[in-house]
């Protein structure tokens, strides 16, 4: 009875600070939607109006049309037209642009002496996977136009297209794609650096000292500074839900209750990875550039958000899974798009809670040694 | 001069006497370069499962050359379609190939039944680009390895098709950017909480010193990072600048200024260190999300994009993807140069006006 007392009356101490600090709370409460709400209309790696620059050569007609083709294309906008071949290199130094479309013939005279024309373009090959994908696209527009254009000429030439379909994805909807990446990147760094930077801010003003008077223990003492924290969490949780749903007509293919959990776990996990930061510094710099690094970049990069985790080598995919976001985006997929249930999903939710069991365990190590050493 | 000198000293010393800081930020950056480009896909690389419902000497030979290929990394061969479907569920393959029955037979005839293709969509572009991969390698087998002849693919700049330079780019950027902000900022507001900026105002010392001082440390700090990772990525990865190296190391400064700005601007209009990092959490993220380095600038909504001439980070990649990738020189990118020059006066003025204000003054 006494020590929850304890914890509610640290709790309560650490509400009044969150409370009286308006910029602060502000930012606290308002930021997981805003990020989700809007930045989940800006990530996206869609091949969409890729800027082109054009070169007629020969000032022929039926080119002419080919460009209107290509532009008129939702993959394309032609936004620069050349006037020789020299210019081709310089031409990626402006306006973003990523190909050069290059044709020096007249297709209807080479057609009637019986080669075919050559169209050449010139991909920017340093997004490699842009490269691939808009090289094909033009090719395949290339390819339709001279069959409609010149149709007896091109015959024989054609095999039947492959018949194609995307699973879990089928329109290949943009806003799908980064939702569980923005949740995950708030979560991991919004509850980590909240938590971590509440506990180490006391440290570094000497009040954990004064704490340390009251008969409060120290354990109760972090778990009721953690709880106003988590209610917090708590409130993203559902604010993040609501725009989802709102904003992007989110639907969730498995259970709602079985989402909750990830995400309540998923949160808490993060918590646990602050706690485990703050026990191990003594300033809130350090907080702040530790969770950056180290729990922001590792995250996006590894989690699969952004990466596909099928093409990483072997040893980086068992690294990857080490990473909380990982789990997170997996099961996250798993009981959105994919519809899963638990049993499926029991690897991501065991390594989230065996990563909180050990990341406190470390973290409480670290508490204790800091009492001992001071 | 004098004063400038002195105020930069004491910074430096206090920079170097917080040993855990420094091992943090000459370290870790070193641990983040040396593990995660690894993650990035350096070839195109395929996981794919074929269902050979023809079973004939043409559909098997398609599977052997495909498992031949270096472009996939496995080829399992599957009985029906929804076992293959099952294997993208549990995320061990990303494609699965149909190759209808009678596919060698119908082959002469002419009405030929297409192939089938399953695609996991989750990722767009690597979707994209893997069907694209794909499509451009079954087509060249079944016309005979010849190219069909209407227009021909030149890649430049990166004619292996190396996927990881381009965000080596991006995540050096990333650690310079969030290192240098992160520490100008606490940095300043510590000062300011711990009661060290008023004792300051009580010195000979101008405003103008003290940020012009912490400005050039910390710009120090981010072009050492950027000079750390450089050479660091060299080594291990044999990454190049293509362009001259002195002009990217002056873009580096040039970039800092106003990103170290908004750092200081952020200072100004914060009380205590847990504003900051708060702060610092909402304008990092929201501009590193804008800056087209998780996104490609034109699948960007129209607003999004009017954004950028507030980013200072969206300029620094555009101008370090020209210069690093692509060999241009500090010449070539004078417009990004320009704007971000001005975007870093800007912020100093509103900066400057928030510090002298009287109601700062009065903060502490």
């Amino acid at each position: 009875m006494k020590r929850t007392s304890g914890i509610l009356s640290v709790a309560r101490k650490e509400t009044r600070h969150i409370w009286r600090d308006k910029l602060s709370m502000l930012i606290l409460f308002g930021l997981p939607g805003l990020i989700v709400g809007v930045f989940g209309f800006v990530l996206s790696f869609e091949i969409k109006e890729v800027p082109v620059a054009v070169l007629n050569a020969k000032h022929d007609a039926g080119i002419e049309r080919l460009f209107q083709k290509i532009d008129a294309s939702p993959c394309f906008h032609v936004v620069k037209s050349l006037s020789h071949s020299g210019e081709i290199i310089d031409a990626f130094a402006s306006h973003n642009i990523k190909m050069v479309v290059v044709a020096d013939h007249e297709p209807a005279k080479a057609l009637v002496s019986g080669d075919l024309p050559e169209v050449h373009i010139f991909m920017d090959g340093s997004e490699s996977k842009l490269a691939i994908a808009a090289g094909s696209i033009t090719r395949k527009l290339i390819a339709s136009f001279f069959r409609e254009e010149f149709p007896e000429a091109t015959a024989g030439a054609v095999f039947p297209e492959p018949t194609v379909r995307f699973l879990y994805n089928p329109e290949l909807r943009r806003e799908v794609m980064p939702i569980p990446g923005l949740m995950m990147i708030i979560f991991i760094l919004i509850s980590a650096i909240m938590l971590s930077v509440s506990i180490v801010k006391e440290k570094e003003q000497g009040t954990l000292k004064l704490l340390a008077l009251t008969p409060v223990l120290p354990s109760d003492m972090v778990f009721g500074k953690s709880l106003p924290y988590l209610f917090i969490t708590i409130f993203h949780i559902f604010s993040v839900l609501l725009i989802n749903y709102f904003v992007f007509g989110m639907t969730i293919a498995g259970s709602s209750l079985h989402f909750l959990a990830l995400n309540l776990l998923f949160a808490v996990n993060s918590m646990a990875f602050g706690l485990l930061i703050a026990s191990r510094v003594q300033r809130q710099i350090e907080v702040a550039i530790l969770c950056w690094l180290f729990l922001f970049i590792p995250n996006v990069f590894l989690s699969g958000f952004i990466f596909p985790l099928i093409t990483m080598p072997d040893f980086l995919q068992t690294l990857a899974w080490l990473m909380p976001g990982t789990s997170f985006i997996e099961a996250y997929r798993g009981i959105v798009f994919k519809g899963t249930g638990w049993l499926e999903n029991a690897l991501p939710f065991a390594l989230l809670l065996a990563q909180i069991v050990l990341v406190l365990a470390i973290s409480a190590r670290g508490f204790k040694h800091q009492k001992a050493g001071r | 001069m004098k004063t400038l000198f002195a105020i930069i000293q004491k910074e430096m010393r206090q920079l170097r006497r917080n040993t855990l800081l420094l091992v943090i930020i000459c370290v870790s950056p070193v641990i983040i370069l040396g593990i995660i480009p690894f993650s990035l896909e350096k070839q195109v690389k395929i996981n794919l499962s074929i269902v050979d419902q023809d079973k004939t000497a043409t559909s098997r030979m398609m599977a052997y050359r495909m498992q031949a290929s270096p472009f996939y990394s496995s080829v399992a061969s599957e009985t029906t379609l929804d076992r293959a479907l099952s294997r993208i569920r549990k995320n061990k393959s990303d494609i699965a190939l149909v190759i209808p029955e009678n596919f060698e037979r119908d082959a002469d005839l002419g009405n030929q039944e297409p192939l089938f293709l399953t695609i996991d969509g989750t990722h767009t572009l690597n979707a994209q680009s893997h069907l694209a991969f794909l499509e451009e390698a079954l087509q060249s087998q079944r016309s005979g390895g010849k190219e069909n002849g209407l227009a021909e693919v030149h890649y430049l700049f990166n004619p292996e098709l190396d996927g990881r330079i381009y965000f080596i780019v991006s995540l050096l950027i990333l650690l310079v950017t969030l290192i240098g902000v992160c520490l100008i900022t606490i940095n300043i507001v510590s000062e300011k909480e711990s009661g060290m900026w008023s004792q300051l105002q009580a010195t000979p010392l101008s405003l103008l010193q003290y940020l012009a001082a912490k400005l050039v440390v910390f710009a120090a700090v981010g072009l050492a990072e950027m000079i750390i990772g450089l050479a660091f990525c060299r080594a291990v990865y044999s990454f190049v600048v293509l362009g001259p190296i002195s002009d990217y190391l002056l873009l580096t400064l040039i970039f800092l200024f106003p990103m170290l700005m908004l750092g200081i601007f952020i200072a100004s209009i914060t009380k205590n260190q847990v504003q900051a990092v708060y702060m610092l959490v909402l304008v990092l993220l929201s501009v590193i999300l804008m800056s087209t380095m998780f996104s490609f600038l034109n699948a960007m909504p129209d607003w999004a994009q009017k954004m950028r001439f507030l980013n200072p980070l969206y300029y620094m990649l555009d101008a370090s993807r020209l210069m690093v990738l692509k060999g241009f020189s500090l010449a070539t990118v004078w417009v990004q140069t320009g704007i971000l020059v001005f975007q870093g006066i800007v912020l100093s003025v509103a900066t400057l006006l928030i510090f002298r204000s009287p109601s700062s003054l009065n903060q502490n």
